[in-house]
Parts: structure tokens; C-alpha cells; sequence
């Protein structure tokens, strides 16, 4: 397996400058060393205020690191907002899918921006794809006239599912992606992204608290603690047998949720 | 039992079409807006629709009572002034020139001051500062105050009380745009759109816009009622349009001296002012809480 997307010594520093009454609030993230192989699943696991959302937004280059390089497909890709390359390959689903939906379009045209910005398809291709990757999220083509406030939120989960989708890109960044979704609709996400991913080839990496599902779904875990990485491995070796201080305490929090007995 | 297919008619209303219906849904508001149509329609067809030139002098028809009184007449439905022009003509004329000027210069004040608020919205710290309170010094002063200014430079005339109050109205739009452009910067979709590769262009026209249209309707109909109220009264301490123009305030102003033998010629013009501005304020203001309503589901 090749690898996909290499992050060597990341680093970012997160300093609150701007109140000089008050000290400055120093964050640092890093340094992040990451391998990311075709087709992998990987889950971000760790405490609020750990630095994982902030790790997603480094990778999709929606921040600048401060020092680092991110390569992908072997290519050295530059860092921070506007590099093509990166919003063509690597896409991110984020936290709160409603809120990263305009109110004032509609559906149809949220998706259209991608392509419009990126692709040199004419206006029929474009609609034909919007069309196209409605229905692969299990979307019907009406919604293409849909605004924001008359979709569930389930219904604006897959759309922002669609609106990362449609660019084909070959890696999948996911803050949170199922935090706000009940159950059913949670089960029905991870297998809607089980399933584009064995089609696609997408690698994706997610940041849940849901051990439950971290379980299921990654490959591999990624446990993170003020900016750092502590801990990493294969899910299995991650949940039978944690090494650091943070990750027993998390694997421990979850097991004692779980019912140690099956039901007969 | 045969088999059925039914269909699930659902209508989803448009952001606009359900503010559209909440706003009907308010009869004074959609009274408001009838008055407001009206007047516009007047401004619009004023040669269409009015019987007589308003500059016509008419010396065999000074000081007709309007049709209703017993000394009426029906060719002159408002009656005449003191030099013996139509006053329904005039008045009709009036609405084009008051109303229509109001409209123009709110919308110039309006796309520079969004122009300006969208720069000083997207620009950071010190600059953006700096841009927003460009404008800030003619808000001290009083509409009036700059009108005579630019009168006592340029000379009077009605499009220089338009550009005093263009001036005026300019500062308010530039904040409410700032104000506006900053909170939705920091929003998700914004970022999204950025992280699809979208410049600051891009960004205003398809992501912000969209979202503003609502503030500066709302704004807009603001602005429109206190330039009304400027333009005639400008007109009416004849810094404005001069006399000879059918100007509402100035008409107000020449009704003044004639006012005891001639009530008519200041209670119409007056009355006018009072309706548009009192359509464009109900208008307004139906429209903000059906905006606001829209919201809630």
C-alpha cells in the first residue's frame, strides 16, 4: 500500500496576542509526524482542548503551520487556504454540518461552488454531477432546491458529505462527524462512509469520542494530548492493550460504559 | 383494494417567498405597501397620469378650491395655486422628483457604503478601523448642517441637497455592512468556501451576499424614509430644489404665504409627505419582523 498523505514535523503554535492586559493563552501543536496510506481509515481520539480539531484543520489547509511539510502523493503541497491542490484532493466534513451550509442557497448551488472553483466543466456537466453525487449520499435530486432550514440533520450530515465527496478526492477529514446524529442515522453515516469508501478508495480520517464507533470503523487510532501525539497503533492493539496514562483512562471511560455481560 | 400511489405534494417556499407570505400575512403592512406602490406608480407615469404641465400659469384660474368644495371644479381635481397651476399635476410631478431622488440617492449611498463596510469587513485590525470610521466624522453633523455647507460651495439646487445627503446616509450603511461581513467571515461556510479555493470576490458575491440582502432591505427602507424628509425639507428652507421645480417641501414653502386664502396648497403637498413617509415606515417595518419571522420555523 502506498502511502497517500505524509506529514512530517508539523508544527503550529497558537498564540493569543491581541489582549495585552491579559497573558497570552499559548497553544502548541506539534510536532505531528503522520502516514496516511490509500484507502485507511483513521481515527483522532483524545480530551477537548488536545489540538485534534485543529490537527484536521492543519491537514486540509484551512490553517498555516508554522513550520512542517505535508506531502502528498509524494508532491510537497503547499501550506494554507487557496492551495488547489489540497482543496482538490483532500476535503473536510466539519463539525457543525449545519452551520457550514449557507442558509441563503440552496443545496444545489452549495454544491455547484466546489466544481465552479475547481473544474472546467460547463453549467449542464455540473448540475449532471451535483445530480450524481446527491444520489450516491442517498439524496434524492429535488433537494438540489433545498435550503438549509427545511433539511433534518441528517439530511445536512450528507450534504456536507456530498459537498466533500464531489471533487473525488482522495482523502476525507472528518471533525466530529457523528456527534450531533442519533443512532439510527449515525449507524446509517458510517455505513454510507463504509461504503463510498471501499467504492472510492478514500482514505479518511475522523475525530470522534465515540470509542464505539472509533472501534468499528478506524484502522488505525491516533491518541493526542496537548498537541501531541502519545500514542498511536492498530485499533485492536489500541483497545487491548493501551500503553499512556491519557489512553487507558479513554479506553477505560468506555469500557466502563459497555456492558462487561452479553445479554443471553 | 387496489393499490394506490400517492404522491407527496409538498411545496418548500424560498427563503424569499416565505418572507413574502409572512409580510402578507400583516394587513397594515401590506396597506403600507399598496400606499407605497401607488406613490411609485405616480412617480413613474407622472407625464402619463397628470392632466396639465405642472410649470402651466394659468391667470383665469387662480385660487380654485379643490373639486370637493362647492366652488370646485372637476378639471382641476386639487384645485389651484397662487399662480394658477394645477396643484394635482404638481403634486404628482412632486412624488416623481421627492420620491424618485430619495430612491436614487439611497441607492448610491447604499452601494458605495456597502462597498466601503465589505473592504472594512474583510480588512483586519488598524486598516479596517480606519475604513469603517472613514465617514464617521459626517454623522456628528446634522444632515442640515452638511446641506448648507455644500450649498454655501456649490450653490443651491436640488442635486446638491443629493449629495448632501447621500453624504449623510453613507456612514450607516458602511457599519451595518462591517458589522455584518465580520460575523459571517467567521463563519463555517465561509471557511468552507475559502477551503474550495474561493478569492474575497468570490467569497462576497456567493457566500455573504446572499445573507445581506435582508439588512440591506431593511436598511434600505430607513435610509429612504429620512432622505424623503431631507429632500423636502431642504426644498422647504429653499436650499433644495427651487421654487419652480415641483419639489413637495418646496411646494410647502410657496403654500405658506398664501395659506390663509389658500389652504389646499399646504395641506396636500403636506399630506403626501406624510403618506410616503408613513408607507415607507410601515413598509419597514413589516418587513423586519417578517424577516424575523422567517427565521423561526
Amino acid at each position: 500500500m502506498s502511502e497517500l498523505l505524509k506529514v512530517s514535523q508539523l508544527h503550529f503554535k497558537h498564540s493569543n496576542k491581541k489582549n495585552w492586559l491579559k497573558k497570552p493563552e499559548i497553544f502548541e501543536l506539534g510536532p505531528i509526524d503522520l502516514d496516511v496510506k490509500r484507502g485507511e481509515t483513521i481515527a483522532i481520539i483524545g480530551e477537548n482542548r488536545a489540538g485534534k480539531s485543529l490537527l484536521a484543520k492543519l491537514l486540509v489547509g484551512a490553517l498555516k503551520a508554522d513550520s512542517g511539510q505535508i506531502t502528498l502523493n509524494n508532491q510537497y503541497a503547499p501550506q494554507g487556504v487557496q492551495s488547489t491542490q489540497i482543496s482538490h484532493d483532500v476535503r473536510m466534513i466539519f463539525q457543525f454540518s449545519g452551520e457550514a451550509m449557507n442558509p441563503g442557497l440552496p443545496v444545489g448551488k452549495i454544491l455547484d461552488e466546489p466544481l465552479r472553483l475547481n473544474t472546467s466543466h460547463n453549467e449542464k456537466e455540473r448540475r449532471q454531477l451535483v445530480e450524481d453525487v446527491l444520489i450516491k449520499v442517498g439524496l434524492l435530486r429535488e433537494h438540489v432546491y433545498f435550503y438549509r432550514h427545511m433539511l433534518s440533520d441528517g439530511q445536512q450530515q450528507r450534504v456536507a458529505l456530498a459537498r466533500a465527496l464531489i471533487l473525488q478526492p482522495k482523502v476525507l477529514v472528518a471533525d466530529e462527524p457523528f456527534a450531533a446524529l442519533d443512532p439510527s442515522v449515525r449507524s446509517q453515516t458510517v455505513n454510507l462512509i463504509l461504503k463510498l469508501q471501499s467504492e472510492m478508495g478514500l482514505a479518511f480520517i475522523f475525530i470522534s469520542h465515540n470509542l464505539g464507533i472509533v472501534r468499528h470503523l478506524a484502522d488505525r487510532i491516533i491518541v493526542m494530548e496537548n498537541g501531541q501525539i502519545v500514542e498511536s497503533g492498530k485499533t485492536e492493539t489500541i483497545f487491548r492493550w493501551p500503553q499512556h496514562e491519557t489512553t487507558k483512562k479513554l479506553i477505560l471511560s468506555y469500557q466502563s460504559l459497555v456492558p462487561q455481560q452479553t445479554l443471553r | 383494494m387496489a393499490q394506490f400511489s400517492l404522491y407527496q405534494e409538498e411545496f418548500h417556499p424560498s427563503p424569499w417567498q416565505k418572507t413574502w407570505r409572512e409580510f402578507r400575512s400583516s394587513h397594515i403592512a401590506s396597506l403600507g405597501l399598496m400606499i407605497l406602490i401607488f406613490f411609485l406608480i405616480f412617480a413613474i407615469f407622472a407625464p402619463l397620469l397628470a392632466p396639465y404641465d405642472p410649470l402651466q400659469q394659468n391667470v383665469n384660474a387662480l385660487f380654485i378650491p379643490p373639486s370637493w368644495n362647492v366652488n370646485g371644479t372637476i378639471s382641476h381635481l386639487f384645485g389651484t395655486d397662487a399662480l394658477g397651476r394645477d396643484l394635482f399635476s404638481r403634486i404628482v410631478y412632486g412624488c416623481r422628483v421627492t420620491l424618485g431622488s430619495s430612491i436614487l440617492l439611497v441607492l448610491l449611498a447604499m452601494i458605495v457604503g456597502v462597498a466601503i463596510g465589505t473592504i472594512a469587513g474583510m480588512l483586519q485590525g488598524v486598516r479596517s478601523s480606519v475604513v469603517n470610521h472613514l465617514f464617521d466624522a459626517l454623522m456628528a453633523i446634522p444632515t442640515l448642517l452638511i446641506a448648507i455647507v455644500i450649498v454655501a460651495i456649490l450653490g443651491t439646487g436640488l442635486v446638491n441637497s443629493m449629495w448632501a445627503i447621500t453624504l449623510a446616509l453613507t456612514p450607516q450603511f458602511v457599519h451595518h455592512t462591517r458589522s455584518l461581513v465580520r460575523t459571517e467571515m467567521k463563519k463555517e461556510y465561509v471557511l468552507a468556501s475559502k477551503l474550495d479555493g474561493a478569492n474575497h470576490f468570490q467569497l462576497f458575491f456567493y457566500s455573504i451576499l446572499p445573507n445581506m440582502i435582508e439588512m440591506l432591505v431593511v436598511q434600505g427602507t430607513i435610509a429612504l424614509s429620512i432622505a424623503v424628509i431631507d429632500v423636502s425639507a431642504l426644498g422647504f428652507l429653499n436650499l433644495g430644489a427651487r421654487p419652480p421645480l415641483p419639489e413637495l417641501g418646496a411646494m410647502l414653502a410657496d403654500g405658506m404665504e398664501v395659506a390663509y386664502a389658500a389652504p389646499w396648497t399646504v395641506a396636500l403637498p403636506g399630506l403626501t409627505i406624510f403618506l410616503i413617509v408613513l408607507a415607507i415606515n410601515i413598509v419597514g417595518d413589516g418587513l423586519r419582523s417578517a424577516l424575523r419571522k422567517r427565521l423561526t420555523q
